[in-house]
């Protein structure tokens, strides 16, 4: 696979406070990288930076092996952004809309109408051009903000949290697209709160967490992580007397820990004593009233690395 | 050019789409002017002036003036800020993200200036100094470009047309009270008057009745160039305090 | 009452985050009171004549009314139009003089008779403001301007929806309502009358009124605009369109009601139509005030300013209670 986009040890503070603390990661060609982390990681930065809306302290981003300065503007033509915010003119039409953002990269004329219904038709508002956005639902106005990236065909499409508060339908509609948009031969750039979406489409995944890259592979590399380990939620009542450090004096408890009534017992794989568990539990007079198992979640992986559910 | 005029004309869509703008470009000039005008009609006898000539005058000047309220909307108005600035992202320089809102208002105003202009000749007879209102048009409308400039700089020092345009009309008040556009001050005594020319309207305004009534151009060239080297000197503000970091 | 502590302490919250327009108005306030002060011992109320003569011998002094500036040249035109001068008086030799004035004719006869020592001419019949009614005069318009930028928050509220849900929860719209105003209020008068406190007190200048007067008196001014702040915040969905609006009316009425200087004439459509600006009659309370006069003299004013006030703010609450029933806000 070729790297298409290389990101070199990048540093960015603001204030006192550190948000990029030397990052280093690849984007390769035809990909969808999905960027997961706890709010304040550091992907909005990273991501601002890859569009050089924001300047960083250190550290070098290349572009097809040669380095990217800022506004550079062959780069720029390349990408394609799908801004968090709503970035559209509610007063005229969807079609004007995506016409004034694409002739800002240089379409003009015949294939700027083409392009433009191509992207409209792309999220699925052909029908719908000559509206006013205004007339738009939430999810319309979504993919509306989605075509207005795309109409210039960019090699790269850096989408940040493109479905944020919209309805299922809207958000398989757009799910759909992005897998559609790869086939076409994008690479896309995708940061998002949902670990769902992740499962569903990324190929690669990097997590990032105080300004750091703490781990990247596609999810089965990172499942396999946690191959060797197992997590038990036991749901308990009465459990207050109870010391749960006695839980590793059991062999193969890797990680305990107890917050509003659950127990969560990591163990290694294969030396499973759920019995002694249980009736450890039983013998300090815990009340159990249930008990879950699960392996190799994304949301584990994320748990066990960040040491936080991702919407902490 | 092309990626520049798309921005230009998206600005001026932007503007002709806002019923405030228009109404306070078109509408609101004439209606105090006429309400002026004619409320002070006792002052003057009928020697050739009349309170319509004044009026006539000053408040094309306050027109030109608020222009810059109209700069500081077209930019970064609530429903337009994020739109405008989705720009960013695209292969086109960072000035022209500011340069064409300057522009895209500075034609719209000129052309609403010129209305008036012409309005003001035929309806309300204000005397503009026969052929010399070349010389006043010409004034008012590096005025305008000037003004258009404060605006949009306004925008780029505090980043919200909220807070800017709050303090660019209490600025404006204090210029044009200052500047005699509702009512003379020279009449008040010297200490007064040497007070009145901080407000830079009151050279504007001054030039321009020299123009008319005097026919002495003597004060054309001053305002025009200190006008021309603040808004040079305001484009480089603009330059340097427009950051992309800051809106995304 | 917990609606009306409860807006008090948010917009208290808001307001910490706006801190500059408090900043900018309190500077406002400052240079206003400022520039009164000065002015009321500075500024000449006085007719200027110009008077152009090449002759040595005429003897014209300036008087109380009037203001001689003895000229070898006749100055343009642009002077009188500005109102530098009121009038030109020329000497034609032969004890012959002409005038030139763009002021209305009887105007013109009066000045030349009191040039040439025939008549005796009282000039602007506005006697001398004091530094009380100068102070008060020029901070009108503030207190106008201060008011509806306070209001925005009421406004403001209306635009990003947090009105509807303010209306469809349990509490009183006139309660709510009642609360931006109080906010208002007490955000407009406190800062004013510190900063005349400290005039007073730390600076020494005589600002005219006694502080109890003045808390009356900025008291009644406050509740106006305050009142008209929240009629045209109700009457205007986006808070550009009512702060434009708004402050174009204030401006207007205000300049024209006289607070800066006086624009009557013989004008009876127009006398008539000052006489109707609250501002005018607001006027000439504080006016009659510091010449001496007491209150029982100003009852039509106080009434009348009394009912504009309640109007007002009758009105603003019916058009949002109206526009609330509507759904359009």
């Amino acid at each position: 696979m070729n790297s298409i986009i290389r990101v070199d040890k990048l540093e960015k503070s603001f204030k006192d406070k550190k948000a990029l603390d030397g990052i280093t990661f690849n984007v390769y060609e035809g990909e969808i990288l999905c960027f997961l982390g706890p709010n304040g990681a550091g992907k909005s930065t990273t991501i601002n930076i890859l569009t050089t809306a924001l300047d960083s302290d250190g550290g070098d981003i290349y572009f097809n092996d040669r380095k990217v300065i800022r506004n550079n503007r062959e780069y720029k033509s390349f990408l394609g952004i799908v801004p968090q915010d709503l970035a559209i003119y509610e007063e005229i039409s969807a079609e004007r809309n995506v016409a004034f953002f694409a002739a800002l990269y240089g379409l003009k004329g015949n294939e700027l109408k083409t392009k433009v219904d191509e992207a409209l038709k792309f999220v699925g508002l052909l029908d719908k051009k000559r509206d006013k956005v205004k007339t738009f639902s939430g999810g319309m106005k979504r993919r509306l903000n989605i075509a207005c990236a795309i109409a210039h065909n960019p090699k790269i499409i850096i989408m940040d949290e493109p479905t944020v508060g919209i309805d299922p339908q809207s958000r398989n509609h757009i799910l759909n697209s992005i897998k559609e948009l790869r086939k076409q031969g994008a690479t896309i750039i995708y940061t998002t709160h949902y670990m769902e979406e992740v499962e569903e489409i990324s190929t690669r995944i990097i997590i990032v967490d105080n300004g750091k890259l703490i781990a990247e592979g596609t999810k089965e590399e990172l499942k396999e992580k946690l191959a060797d380990e197992k997590l038990f939620t036991v749901e308990i009542e009465d459990g207050k007397s109870f010391d749960c450090q006695k839980l590793y004096k059991i062999e193969g408890t890797k990680n305990v820990e107890l917050k509003e009534g659950l127990l969560k017992i990591s163990v290694l794989k294969g030396i499973e004593n759920l019995d002694k568990i249980i009736a450890m539990l039983i013998g300090n007079a815990v009340k159990i009233k249930n008990i879950t198992s699960e392996a190799e979640s994304l949301e584990m992986v994320f748990l066990k690395l960040t040491g936080r559910t991702l919407r902490d | 050019m092309y990626r520049f005029m798309t921005l230009v004309k998206r600005d001026m869509v932007n503007i002709l789409k806002n019923p405030t703008l228009l109404i306070s470009n078109l509408v609101i000039t004439f209606v105090l002017t006429l309400i002026l005008g004619f409320l002070s009609s006792g002052n003057y006898g009928r020697t050739g002036v009349d309170s319509y000539d004044y009026y006539g005058i000053t408040m094309l000047i306050f027109a030109v003036l608020n222009v810059a309220m109209t700069a500081s909307n077209s930019f970064m108005e609530k429903s337009l800020k994020t739109s405008n600035l989705r720009v960013i992202f695209s292969p086109i320089p960072k000035s022209y993200i500011y340069l064409s809102k300057i522009v895209a208002t500075f034609a719209f105003t000129s052309v609403c200036l010129l209305l008036n202009t012409f309005l003001f000749n035929i309806v309300l007879q204000v005397n503009f100094g026969g052929a010399r209102i070349l010389y006043v048009i010409a004034l008012l409308l590096l005025f305008d470009l000037f003004s258009s400039i404060t605006g949009v700089m306004f925008c780029c020092i505090f980043k919200s047309e909220e807070l800017s345009n709050r303090i660019l009309s209490l600025v404006i008040d204090i210029f044009a009270i200052l500047g005699g556009i509702f009512f003379q001050l020279d009449g008040f005594g010297d200490v007064l008057r040497k007070l009145t020319y901080i407000s830079p309207v009151k050279w504007v305004v001054e030039a321009v009745f020299r123009i008319i009534y005097d026919n002495d151009l003597s004060l054309f060239i001053q305002p025009l160039l200190v006008l021309s080297v603040l808004s040079l000197v305001f484009l480089g503000v603009c330059k340097l305090t427009f950051k992309t970091e800051d809106y995304v | 009452m917990s609606t009306f502590i409860n807006v008090l302490r948010n917009n208290y919250f808001r307001m910490l985050e706006k801190k500059n327009y408090f900043i900018i108005m309190l500077v406002v306030t400052v240079i206003t009171i400022m520039l009164a002060v000065y002015f009321t011992a500075k500024l000449e109320v006085k007719g200027n004549v110009a008077l152009v003569s090449t002759s040595q011998n005429l003897k014209f002094t300036s008087s109380k009314y009037i203001k001689i500036s003895l000229l070898d040249k006749v100055p343009p035109k642009s002077q009188l139009i500005m109102n530098k001068y009121d009038a030109v008086v020329i000497d034609e030799g032969n004890g012959k003089f002409s005038i030139q004035s763009i002021k209305n004719k009887d105007f013109s006869q009066k000045i030349l008779e009191a040039v040439t020592g025939n008549g005796k001419l009282s000039f602007r019949n506005e006697t001398k403001r004091g530094a009380g009614s100068n102070i008060i005069g020029y901070l009108i318009m503030f207190i106008f301007l201060q008011g509806m930028m306070y209001m925005t928050l009421y406004s403001e509220d209306k635009e990003n929806r947090a009105f509807k849900r303010i209306g469809t929860s349990p509490v009183s719209l006139t309660a709510y309502l009642i609360s931006h105003c109080v906010f208002d209020f007490i955000l407009s008068i406190i800062p004013t009358f510190t900063v005349l406190v400290v005039c007073k007190e730390l600076f020494k200048i005589n600002i005219g009124f006694g502080y109890p007067q003045y808390l009356f008196l900025l008291g009644i001014l406050t509740l106006i605009s305050t009142a008209f702040a929240l009629f045209m915040s109700s009457i205007f969905d986006k808070s550009d369109n009512y702060l434009m609006m708004g402050q174009m009316i204030a401006i207007l009425t205000t300049i024209l009601a006289g607070s800066f200087y006086s624009f009557e004439n013989n004008n009876s459509i127009m006398k008539a139509i000052i006489n109707i600006l609250p501002q005018k009659s607001y006027l000439n309370l504080v006016r009659g005030l510091e010449q001496g006069k007491t209150m029982v003299n100003f009852m039509p004013e106080l009434a009348y300013l009394t009912v504009l006030t309640v109007m007002l703010f009758s009105a603003g609450t019916i058009i949002c209670r109206r526009k609330l029933k509507h759904g359009s806000c």
